[in-house]
């Protein structure tokens, strides 16, 4: 059936594509992406999507953006991750659909997400 | 019907290949395979053709009938198997129309591969047979060890929904003298192609109780009706048939509407499911899988994200539109736009039309867009609530019109497309959206078992049963239900009566040309 594309095995192997290794802890697949903006640009920051968010990837995108709590925002609506000790935010991928490779898409949104830091 | 039904569905481009190589300019028959995909219903399973796998040379010979070759069937199993599938074998037969019963060397022909496609494949051989002189399908199951179960329809997804039916499993249904002036709209073999379509409703408010009214009345011999939501007063102003008695008695939109529904059919022997439930929830998406058409009348994105996914994985299609009214601030209205789209493989899906937000699925799922904490924090705003009754009946209308485009074919053009009316200029406007080049939905289409993961656990659907099971157990409302129940039938033997008086006394003369109760049968009681 060849590498999976859907799914939360498509959003890993994805990412994979992109340089980019996982690992999946308390239902939440952690990795790195790297902040090129804002407060913490230049630092490596690990951020989480929930496996329970990932069903219908690519087509519909994780919502809940989860990040370690060191990370503030100086607004942000936010519940508490799966992982403990750390926050999710409510951040939608905007106009999602029309990239040819969603897995860099998506990381790109979250780039833009952690360059909002404080 | 069946309890263990199967039906299989193809799309307009597997249609054109398979009849490319199987009806042949020397008028011979001819033989193929092609892989397919599984799709399990709560009462039919669906084989979703795919790839065509069309003979190489020496792999078949054509002699008057057509053989092939055991490495032929091995390579075909190969791809099957490489892509998550099962095989189906299809020949043609030129000069034969309709559903075709099974000649015996076809039998042997085809019984001979069963154990070993299901052996191999995991499923079962699928055999599939086209009429060369109007193009109809028919098909069947193979078990594994050679038996094989017709199924009750081929579906042909294109700007038509073309359907082929087995007329033992799914007889074409009695013309009834109320449908003399349908049947003379388009004729019986329409009647009975339109009619015997399974067809559920989703989301039973102002515009799905209209749009499954009207094809009550048509003719429509079954109609699933699928709502998790109760009778609030705050409906009753566009629930036309629902009353405060419905509110009184804690019932549900579908019990509602099953009510209306059972009034104003006109099928002989109408059959109304009712699915209490959501289409996000797996016994929702199970049952949506047993109909050949899907009427979307919901507007919230989760469950217009699952039908998107079923309308490209499944090869259902679905219906759907919706109206924005546009008002003022400080009262007033700035404008109304009302649309309506055939979701199908072909056509965009409703992500690319513009009519799906993808990143507001999960909020959706998660109950969040009603939640007025999370919104207050956020920067999206609440769901607009405004719906007028005058105008929901436009949705209606727009919804049929592409029903009837899409079924019946008028001058044989099929699905117009997405349609947008724009009430302040009075305007038609045919839009031109089209797929986007890496569409997710769309690139799932026949992917049947292997489609995207979006239903799941829905609180609002047990929430809304809860309530209604705690309502029941009241006093007052059993004692309510029980004479609102004698009523309903003292209505309906009435209704008997009146209809046997109708039919002795009223019998409305009709151009025989056109309509022939008589050699359909016209059911006397």
């Amino acid at each position: 059936v060849g590498v999976p594309t859907t799914g939360v095995d498509g959003f890993i192997s994805g990412l994979r594509e992109c340089g980019i290794e996982t690992s999946i802890r308390h239902g939440v697949v952690t990795f790195i992406v790297a902040a090129v903006d804002g407060a913490l640009a230049g630092q490596a920051v690990e951020v989480g999507v929930s496996v329970d968010e990932l069903g219908a990837w690519p087509a519909v995108p994780p919502h809940w953006v989860h990040l370690p709590p060191d990370v503030r925002f100086t607004r942000s609506n936010t519940q508490a991750s799966e992982l403990p000790g750390w926050v999710k935010h409510s951040r939608g991928a905007n106009a999602w659909g029309d990239a040819g490779h969603p897995p860099q898409a998506y990381v790109a949104h979250l780039r833009a997400v952690v360059g909002e830091a404080a | 019907m069946s309890q263990d039904a199967t039906s299989v569905a193809m799309t307009e481009q597997t249609d054109g290949a398979l009849r490319a190589h199987l009806l042949r300019p020397d008028g011979q028959e001819d033989v193929c395979l092609a892989t397919y995909r599984r799709s399990h219903g709560s009462r039919r399973t669906n084989a979703l053709l795919r790839d065509v796998v069309l003979p190489d040379t020496g792999e078949r010979s054509v002699h008057g009938n057509a053989s092939f070759t055991g490495e032929y069937v091995m390579r075909a199993v190969e791809i099957a198997r490489s892509a998550d599938c099962g095989i189906a074998l299809l020949h043609s037969h030129p000069g034969a129309s309709g559903w075709e019963r099974m000649s015996g060397p076809d039998a042997d022909a085809e019984r001979s591969y069963a154990y070993l496609a299901t052996e191999l494949t995991g499923l079962p051989l699928v055999g599939m047979t086209l009429a060369g002189r109007d193009a109809r399908w028919s098909a069947r199951r193979w078990s594994s060890d050679g038996v094989a179960a017709s199924a009750e329809n081929v579906r042909v997804v294109g700007p038509l929904l073309r359907t082929s039916w087995n007329d033992e499993t799914c007889p074409a249904p009695v013309a009834e003298p109320s449908q003399v002036r349908t049947i003379s709209g388009w004729g019986q073999q329409v009647q009975n192609d339109l009619t015997r379509l399974r067809i559920l409703i989703v989301g039973l408010g102002s515009v799905g109780l209209d749009v499954a009214l009207r094809l009550a009345a048509t003719g429509v011999e079954t109609i699933g009706l699928m709502d998790f939501d109760n009778v609030e007063t705050k409906n009753l102003d566009r629930l036309i048939g629902a009353s405060a008695i419905d509110v009184w008695l804690g019932r549900s939109k579908i019990d509602v509407a099953q009510r209306l529904v059972s009034e104003a059919a006109t099928a002989s022997a109408p059959r109304i499911e009712l699915h209490d439930m959501s289409i996000c929830e797996p016994a929702g998406l199970a049952a949506a899988l047993d109909y050949d058409l899907i009427f979307s009348c919901v507007d919230r994105p989760w469950p217009r994200a699952v039908l998107n996914t079923v309308a490209y994985s499944d090869l259902v299609p679905v219906i759907d539109g919706g109206i924005h009214i546009d008002s003022f601030p400080e009262g007033g209205m700035r404008n109304a736009t009302w649309r309506s789209h055939v979701v199908r493989p072909g056509r965009p899906c409703l992500s690319c039309n513009g009519q799906l937000d993808p990143s507001s699925v999960a909020l959706d799922r998660q109950g969040l867009l009603d939640d007025p904490a999370y919104i207050a924090g956020s920067d999206i705003v609440g769901r607009a609530r405004q719906n007028v009754a005058a105008l929901s009946v436009s949705v209606v209308a727009s919804l049929l019109s592409q029903f009837v485009s899409f079924v019946v074919g008028p001058g044989g053009e099929g699905d117009p497309g997405p349609l947008q009316y724009v009430l302040s200029t009075h305007s038609l406007e045919v839009l031109d959206r089209r797929t986007r080049d890496h569409c997710a939905f769309e690139q799932g289409e026949a992917a049947g078992e292997r489609r995207l993961t979006i239903v799941g656990h829905h609180r609002e659907a047990e929430d809304a049963r809860g309530y209604r099971r705690l309502r029941r157990r009241r006093l007052e409302v059993r004692v309510g239900r029980a004479v609102d129940r004698g009523a309903l039938m003292v209505r309906t033997a009435l209704a008997r009566v009146a209809q046997a008086r109708g039919m002795k006394s009223e019998r409305e003369p009709f151009a025989p040309s056109t309509v022939q109760f008589e050699r359909v049968g016209v059911r006397r009681r």
